[in-house]
């Protein structure tokens, strides 16, 4: 475990500044790819460092401290999209693609920004299982723990993601 | 095998996941239709691009702040699901009870002024009136800039309520300013940055929508 992290579970509010900063860019990729908009994508960021501080005294460095982190941001974005019934506005926000996050413009062009803009679109369900999957490394059996579905549902998930994919990038 | 049979084993066979005799059977059927050839370049095609998206993207602005801002004093995490709360009444209320405490504050300085707390007395482990201070000018930068997108009586209404929330903060720190030890009126303070934070971090959202 490392120094920051030691100093952050004894309380130390400079030492866990020093794990955001480490962090914040993978946290907030996820964030923003997950919830499909910017403004959405920064809570949620902030949610999770939060609930990563309240929950410090059980992080036992079994994994790594990005992973556990990353597993918080999931939760947190997931909870956030059952909580608030949000599913409908982001999908339509999605869609349209002036509205795409901003930070996404900003960092990808070409065939990478069609990609993001795609996903961006996809249903939220398929959406987060391709990202996991897809472009975080995650297997069946671990999204199924980490979201609460079920592995065959990731599959399917998986599958549908990727049909809507293709069809949507070589339309 | 036929295009839909393929089509359903497509994603196995390229992450090689088919039995050796179906992934045989599966090869030969490319290997003589040009359509489904298509269809699995497409797909990998789409699964090399998704590994080359950065995994690390930085948010727009800095995030630390608002999350410094909830990370003390830890007890008053509970107040953060009041960020929806109408703001205008959380603000007067906080000014009633901050009225109440410099009172209370008052009179418990005629007892204890002989003996003024000692510094160890008021463990504050990070600046956190400069963090929040920090956090409220760059979103009212932000929101000055955006002033124009928003209807003057949105504006008049937040503009009262900033006002209200910046006299909480200014009798807060003052009253801090005489009795450090206080942690009552810490929170307090801690209490008024926080709903300033989130105002600004609503309107800000509402120019954005």
């Amino acid at each position: 475990m490392t120094d920051s992290i030691q100093r952050a579970r004894q309380g130390d509010p400079d030492a866990f500044r020093e794990l955001y900063e480490g962090h914040v860019g993978r946290i907030y990729a996820l964030c923003l790819r997950l919830a499909g908009d910017a403004a959405l994508a920064e809570e949620l960021t902030q949610d999770t460092f939060v609930r990563a501080w309240e929950r410090l005294s059980s992080f036992r460095g079994d994994s790594a401290f990005g992973t556990w982190l990353f597993r918080i941001a999931v939760n947190v974005a997931l909870a956030e999209r059952r909580g608030r019934g949000r599913r409908e506005a982001r999908v339509a926000l999605a869609a349209d693609p002036d509205l795409l996050p901003s930070a996404a413009r900003a960092e990808h062009h070409g065939d990478r920004m069609d990609l993001e803009q795609a996903i961006a679109g996809l249903p939220p369900g398929a959406r987060a299982v391709f990202l996991l999957y897809d472009v975080e490394g995650y297997q069946h059996n671990e999204i199924a723990e980490l979201t609460g579905i079920a592995e065959g549902t990731s599959k399917t998930q998986l599958f549908r993601a990727r049909r809507l994919l293709r069809e949507a990038l070589t339309r | 095998m036929t295009c839909d049979q393929f089509d359903l084993l497509l994603d196995d066979y390229l992450e090689q996941k088919l039995d050796p005799d179906v992934a045989s059977e599966a090869a030969s059927h490319l290997a003589t239709c040009a359509a489904c050839r298509v269809r699995t370049g497409e797909l990998r095609a789409l699964l090399e691009a998704a590994t080359t998206l950065p995994r690390d993207i930085q948010p727009p602005r800095n995030l630390w702040p608002g999350i410094a801002a909830q990370l003390a004093p830890r007890s008053s995490r509970t107040l953060a699901w009041t960020r929806w709360a109408p703001l205008a009444v959380a603000a007067t209320a906080l000014i009633a009870v901050t009225a109440l405490l410099t009172a209370r504050m008052t009179r418990h300085d005629t007892v204890v002024a002989t003996g003024p707390a000692p510094a160890t007395a008021h463990p504050v482990t990070f600046d956190a009136d400069r963090e929040y201070a920090l956090a409220t000018e760059d979103l009212e930068r932000l929101l000055a800039e955006r002033r124009a997108q928003m209807a003057p009586a949105t504006v008049a209404v937040l503009e009262r309520n900033l006002a209200l929330i910046d006299a909480a903060i200014a009798e807060s720190r003052t009253a801090l300013a005489a009795d450090p030890a206080n942690a009552d009126l810490r929170a307090l303070l801690w209490g008024a940055h926080r709903q300033k934070l989130e105002l600004l971090e609503r309107a800000t959202r509402l120019t954005r929508s």
